[in-house]
């Protein structure tokens, strides 16, 4: 193959700081993108950089084009779309490697540059915990060491000295963007398409099938973090009520739509109101979590459906932050028509035949409802029914039989869906609540871990309207009181965090949670920082209104404009004279007021000049003398103590006309 | 359709440079009011790409992708003072360049002086259209000299043209430029003609004056040593002052003086001419013939070396101008 002169500029080393600062910054992208996908695009970059070393010509824009188009369609095949932000993502880097197979021209290579500022943004996109603002700076400065060295017209800067550059620039940067993040008027919402509800987010589920509570207690991730303005309630008051499923097919559990028209009960509450804050973690969907039983006033974006599920408008894509109220003792829908009940007591028909018979006989044995409930919670707390992580699969069509009458193993929502069923089948309006129970405190706030996710059950009792009943409560009460880790012990399913706060306090865990601290507060004051926090934290400086949010991100930016031209200023002092002599003349002149052309600064004109001023005097004369003394002695150096005695000399010479008389006198 | 406008607008825009741009004697120097700056078409595709990360954050209420866009947008307004401040206080002079023919490339000697702190670097100076780079300089500590080329297309003493001096660093977002019109004389040669046949063999005085004057029988000038010269006529004192070894030129009154007259000279009209008398210029010089010069009332006495010469081009070139 021949050379190519147009690659000549693009030295290998050059490429290679490119081709390196990519592969960096695509480095996240790669590990999850598939193996096949990241091997391509490191042996296109290799390409690439074999290309520079030996000088070659680059590939044909045919071969390029086929190649370009290979990968992309290999990534739609794989992804199915480039919908989500992993396909676009993992688009996004292939591409960035097919333009960096082309790259011959310093524009060229300035678009790679703006490519790695995307994938940076894709990185951040994926993930704000708090490491990856670390990875966002130094990977801006890496992008604008290397843009330095693409602007300098010489060959290859020592990377060093860009580094610096960039790093000075950067720095110089940081307090307009700390403005722009703060006074820029932030919308709410997604501008475009709505993002996939639950995409990719771990949280409760939507809907339930039995076996998927189960699966999310088995992670330590955070759900949310709570910060009650008064003292905590008790543990086994923490109820955080989330989706709430009435729709049984037989396997699965799903919510009624909030479309059907149903009205929001009537909720009565007594007792003292626990107001409190959530700081909720990205889950992609529309539930919220409160505190059952959640009360006005609501925050904004935000209703409570039929089933008292407090709902957002809009998926929570972002880390979120709720101001709520809660009441723990409460009557909900006490009064409520049965026609509009007729959605808890539907059931599929032909199935569990064994539950519908048990359930036949206790119903004859019970005086009421209630007693109905007690003899079902009787059962699971006096029959040998197991508490554990990793109940047996069910399997076909009678699953609540199967479990009742022969696993007799099952997680919270077995438990809460049997019971139900158990319910329904002598006519008791019920329904399954999923959500979380319990906290962790730790310092001023408390942690609900996706191990704390719970499934619970409610019955509607004529005349005292919805009940909350917890089975889990009948087989495992220490779960209620205490957590996970309590009920099911030193289980190696349970993840390190999960275990129960009182049991563990080895050096590591007790790291963790200073850690959660710190990522709380990063939580709470950075990342939720939206339109609402916006205007609140605003709100308090007196900026209340978007023209007055505009007027002070214009009079900020004027600021740091001044203080930068007063930087530049400093920076741009004279520099020092090397010849002492010189800087005293320059004094001299300076002191007296004089401009002089810098070759018409002898001796002779400095004294024309002074006696124009009016400043020659007996003084001047023999500061000048002095002067040209040293001037003219052909002494190089000039002597040091006739040099000082000069100093001297200028710093006591008045440099201004006498006045004719003393003031005062 | 549209060149009439065009005209008309490049019209204004040199009304309006003119009139803010004046030319200036002595060295220009670059303070605030003298720079202009506009961001560059790097730094369009920069605010885009700030641009689609500021869409993306809000899309999905991304709190580090806000901040992404902010430091991405705030390092653009750095690097525009730092551009600004990268042309600042920077002080222009122009040296004297050395004379060329028509339509030749002329070097204009730039000379930068920086007397600040700060080291400035990546500057580049070009003509009308500030695209087309004609010099750069990577770094200027505190002395850079650099060459504004432009090509004169006619004889006489012309001034280099506005240029401007300019800067892209450090990001190359933005590019600051201050136009510089300075004032310094070009003297600009006749183009030597084409063609045109030999000089005249014509020693006659055209104000009918003995050829040569007193005095000028043994000496008429030095010349550059060629080997072979005779060694006696060697100027010795030129080596001790120059260092270099110079010739004695004897006008011998037997050997053929030629006068150039510009009433003479054939041609259509006066450039033409000048052309031709450049080209007989250069030939005799060549040769080594002593030549005078006759341009109208302005004479030169026949002589030789390359100090005579260029007095006898300079003649042809401010010929008739002022």
């Amino acid at each position: 193959m021949a050379r190519d002169n147009a690659t000549e500029w693009l030295a290998a080393p050059r490429i290679g700081r490119i081709l390196a600062l990519l592969g960096l910054l695509s480095l996240p992208h790669m590990l999850q993108m598939p193996p096949w996908a990241s091997a391509a695009v490191l042996l296109i970059g290799a390409w690439r950089l074999w290309i520079a070393r030996r000088g070659l010509r680059l590939p044909p824009l045919l071969l390029r084009l086929l190649l370009a188009g290979a990968l992309a369609t290999a990534l739609a095949l794989h992804y199915g779309s480039f919908n989500g932000l992993e396909a676009g993502m993992a688009l996004l880097v292939a591409m960035t490697a097919m333009k960096a197979l082309e790259t011959r021209s310093r524009r060229d290579c300035r678009l790679l540059i703006y490519l790695g500022f995307l994938l940076l943004l894709g990185q951040v996109l994926r993930s704000q915990d708090m490491p990856w603002l670390v990875w966002m700076l130094l990977g801006v400065v890496l992008n604008l060491a290397v843009l330095i060295d693409l602007q300098h017209p010489q060959a290859l800067l020592p990377m060093r000295g860009n580094l610096r550059r960039a790093g000075l620039l950067a720095l110089k940067a940081i307090p307009l963007a700390l403005v722009f993040f703060v006074l820029f008027p932030r919308i709410p919402g997604p501008l475009w398409g709505l993002p996939q509800e639950g995409s990719g987010r771990t949280g409760l589920s939507d809907s339930m099938e039995p076996g998927n509570v189960s699966q999310l207690a088995q992670s330590d991730a955070v759900a949310f973090r709570v910060r009650f303005d008064g003292p905590a309630p008790p543990n086994r008051e923490l109820y955080w009520r989330g989706p709430v499923l009435s729709r049984f097919d037989g396997i699965r559990w799903d919510p009624l739509p909030d479309e059907g028209g149903l009205p929001v009960p009537a909720l009565q509450t007594s007792g003292p109101l626990i107001d409190y804050e959530i700081q909720l973690e990205a889950h992609g969907r529309k539930y919220l979590l409160a505190l059952d039983m959640p009360l006005a006033p609501l925050p904004a974006q935000t209703y409570l459906n039929a089933d008292y599920v407090l709902k957002s408008r809009q998926p929570v894509m972002d880390a979120r932050l709720l101001p709520l109220r809660a009441s723990t003792r409460w009557e909900l829908a006490a009064d409520a028509p049965r026609w509009q009940l007729g959605n808890y007591r539907r059931m599929p028909s032909g199935i569990n035949p064994q539950t519908q018979a048990l359930a036949a006989n206790w119903a004859a044995e019970s005086a009421d409802s209630e007693a109905f409930v007690d003899r079902v919670l009787r059962h699971f707390r006096q029959q040998p029914y197991r508490y554990t992580l990793e109940p047996p699969r069910l399997t076909g069509r009678h699953r609540i039989d199967q479990f009742l009458f022969e696993t007799r193993a099952g997680f919270c929502e077995h438990y809460a869906a049997a019971f139900v069923v158990l319910m329904r089948f002598v006519g008791l309006p019920a329904r399954v609540v999923t959500g979380y129970q319990g906290s962790e405190p730790n310092g001023d706030y408390h942690i609900v871990r996706q191990s704390d996710a719970h499934a619970w059950a409610e019955v509607w009792i004529e005349g005292r309207g919805w009940m909350r009943v917890d089975p889990t409560a009948a087989i495992a009460p220490e779960r209620i009181e205490y957590g996970l880790g309590a009920a099911l012990g030193d289980s190696a399913l349970l993840p390190g965090l999960a275990r129960g706060y009182e049991r563990r306090r080895d050096l590591a865990a007790r790291l963790l949670l200073q850690w959660d601290r710190l990522d709380a507060a990063w939580n709470r004051t950075v990342l939720a920082f939206g339109p609402s926090l916006q205007r609140d934290f605003l709100r308090r400086f007196g900026v209340n209104e978007l023209r007055d949010m505009l007027y002070a991100l214009v009079a900020a930016i004027a600021l740091v404009g001044l203080l930068l031209a007063a930087q530049v200023t400093w920076a741009h002092r004279r520099k020092p004279e090397a010849d002492p002599l010189r800087a005293i003349r320059e004094r001299l002149l300076r002191r007296a007021g004089i401009e002089l052309p810098p070759a018409q600064r002898g001796p002779r004109q400095i004294e024309a000049a002074l006696r124009e001023a009016g400043l020659w005097d007996a003084d001047s004369e023999r500061l000048l003398a002095h002067y040209t003394r040293l001037r003219y002695a052909r002494r190089e150096p000039a002597d040091p103590e006739l040099l000082r005695g000069l100093r001297r000399a200028l710093r006591a010479w008045p440099a201004r006309r006498r006045p004719p008389r003393a003031p005062g006198g | 359709m549209l060149g009439p406008l065009r005209r008309a607008w490049q019209r204004k825009v040199d009304d309006w440079m003119r009139r803010h741009h004046p030319r200036r004697a002595g060295p220009y120097r670059i303070n605030r009011r003298r720079i202009y700056i506009l961001p560059s078409r790097a730094g369009w595709g920069y605010g885009a790409g700030a641009l689609i990360v500021l869409l993306a954050a809000m899309n999905y209420s991304n709190s580090l992708g806000f901040m992404l866009a902010f430091w991405m947008a705030a390092v653009g307004f750095v690097a525009m003072h730092e551009t600004h401040a990268n042309l600042l206080g920077i002080e222009v002079r122009l040296g004297p360049p050395e004379p060329v023919f028509a339509g030749e490339a002329a070097h204009q000697p730039v000379h930068l002086r920086n007397s600040s702190r700060k080291a400035r670097t990546a500057l580049t100076i070009s003509q009308d259209r500030l695209a087309e780079v004609a010099a750069e300089i990577s770094d200027c500590d505190s002395e850079a000299h650099l060459y504004l080329r432009w090509t004169p297309q006619a004889r006489g003493v012309h001034r280099p043209p506005r240029f401007a001096l300019s800067s892209d660093w450090p990001l190359g977002l933005f590019r600051a430029w201050s136009w510089v019109h300075l004032a310094q004389d070009q003297v600009v040669y006749p183009k030597p003609a084409a063609g045109g046949g030999e000089p005249p063999h014509s020693s006659h005085d055209p104000a009918g004056e003995i050829g040569l004057e007193r005095g000028q029988e043994e000496l008429a000038g030095l010349r550059e040593y060629v080997q072979g010269d005779n060694p006696r006529h060697i100027h010795w004192r030129s080596l001790a002052a120059h260092d270099q070894l110079a010739s004695k030129n004897f006008a011998d009154p037997r050997s053929e003086v030629v006068w150039l007259d510009l009433a003479a000279t054939p041609g259509h009209d006066l450039e033409e001419r000048l052309s031709l008398l450049c080209r007989w210029v250069m030939a005799l010089h060549g040769r080594r013939q002593p030549f005078g010069l006759a341009l109208g009332a302005t004479r030169i006495p026949p002589g030789l070396g390359d100090g005579h010469r260029d007095q006898c081009l300079e003649a042809l070139a401010r010929h008739g101008q002022g």
